[in-house]
């Protein structure tokens, strides 16, 4: 039996971290998950990921989210420095962001990059994430992002990356 | 390199039962997910739910969640309060499909961890018909225990049905 879930790197924050990357990314297996646990200490909450360091506007995601009350969905082409995987955070105060994100095909060098992100804050919404890469390299490193004005995580936030390997 | 997704433990119900309780589940793990394949006796509405619960607590006070859910019609989200569940489990109903039942699968990190749990919940209970229903949950269970036992409870229903399956696997990080 394949390996599955196999555990690459985890990074847990010390406070004030404005970026998180996995670095050095083996083609080892045949898929990503990234699951994160994170606070952050100032909004806006929406969280990007960025593959090879690119920031080009080589990306694009389509998003589905609700609040508790209002409702909705959105798309974004061409979008520049990493999509959406979460676009309601939590605040320092509250229960933590779960964000959990399947990377397919992540050393498939004949093909764009997809991944689905699905993320989820008891304080303020549930989200779930389609997005593209546009580039056919092996993705190697992988960042996590925070925006807005003065972006961080906060101390405790985790983020760990597990490689998943077909049968 | 050590292998995560242990299975920690599996129940496939050869009867009819309102719940499926894993307990005396170890703090070994990061994380837990909970996959669970459900079918109830519900007859009186098109779908049924169950309630997740933790280290059996049936009070409602602790649990809240919010909801993102497509029943067949429009779009919607609500936010709940005073229901004895961290979350909603998607539920086949007898009146859906035969021989269906529902997915769900259920994240949970930091489950032993001394802080408040979160969990992040997708299901679906699809139908040939005009009944489906998928949801996606944020759920909070305002406790700081480590979380020893996760139980799923019929909601409507009576029972689920002989068939249903729960899986509940351990991640450790590296």
């Amino acid at each position: 039996m394949a390996k599955t879930y196999e555990p690459i790197a985890s990074v847990t924050a010390a406070g004030g971290e404005s970026s998180v990357t996995f670095s050095n990314i083996a083609p080892t297996w045949t898929d990503l998950v990234i699951a994160m646990n994170t606070r952050q200490n100032a909004g806006p909450y929406v969280q990007r990921i960025r593959f090879n360091g690119d920031t080009g506007s080589t990306y694009s995601f389509t998003q589905l989210w609700g609040d508790g009350s209002s409702r909705g969905s959105g798309t974004a082409a061409n979008e520049s420095g990493g999509p959406w995987i979460a676009y309601y955070g939590a605040p320092s105060s509250t229960a933590p962001q779960i964000t959990t994100i399947n990377v397919m095909s992540y050393a498939n060098t004949s093909v764009y990059k997809t991944l689905l992100a699905a993320s989820a804050g008891p304080a303020y919404g549930v989200e779930r994430f389609v997005a593209l890469w546009r580039n056919t390299a092996a993705i190697t490193s992988i960042t996590i992002l925070p925006t807005g004005a003065s972006p961080a995580y906060t101390a405790g936030s985790t983020f760990s990356l597990y490689g998943i390997k077909a049968a | 390199m050590a292998t995560t997704c242990k299975l920690i433990g599996k129940t496939t119900l050869g009867s009819a039962a309102s719940s499926i309780t894993f307990s005396s589940i170890p703090a070994t793990y990061t994380d837990l997910i909970l996959v669970c394949s459900l079918r109830s006796n519900y007859t009186a509405g098109n779908d049924d739910y169950a309630l997740l619960q933790f280290n059996g607590e049936t009070a409602t006070t602790n649990y809240s969640f919010r909801t993102l859910q497509k029943d067949g019609g429009s779009v919607g989200s609500a936010s709940v309060t005073g229901v004895a569940s961290v979350a909603y489990l998607r539920v086949c109903s007898a009146n859906h499909t035969a021989s269906t039942f529902a997915s769900n699968e259920v994240y949970i990190p930091n489950y032993a961890g001394s802080t408040n749990k979160s969990v992040s919940t997708t299901g679906a209970a699809e139908n040939n018909g005009t009944a489906q229903i998928m949801g996606a949950y944020a759920g909070l269970w305002a406790n700081t225990a480590a979380i020893n036992e996760v139980r799923i409870v019929v909601g409507a229903g009576t029972n689920f049905v002989a068939d249903s399956s729960a899986f509940l696997y351990g991640i450790t990080k590296a």
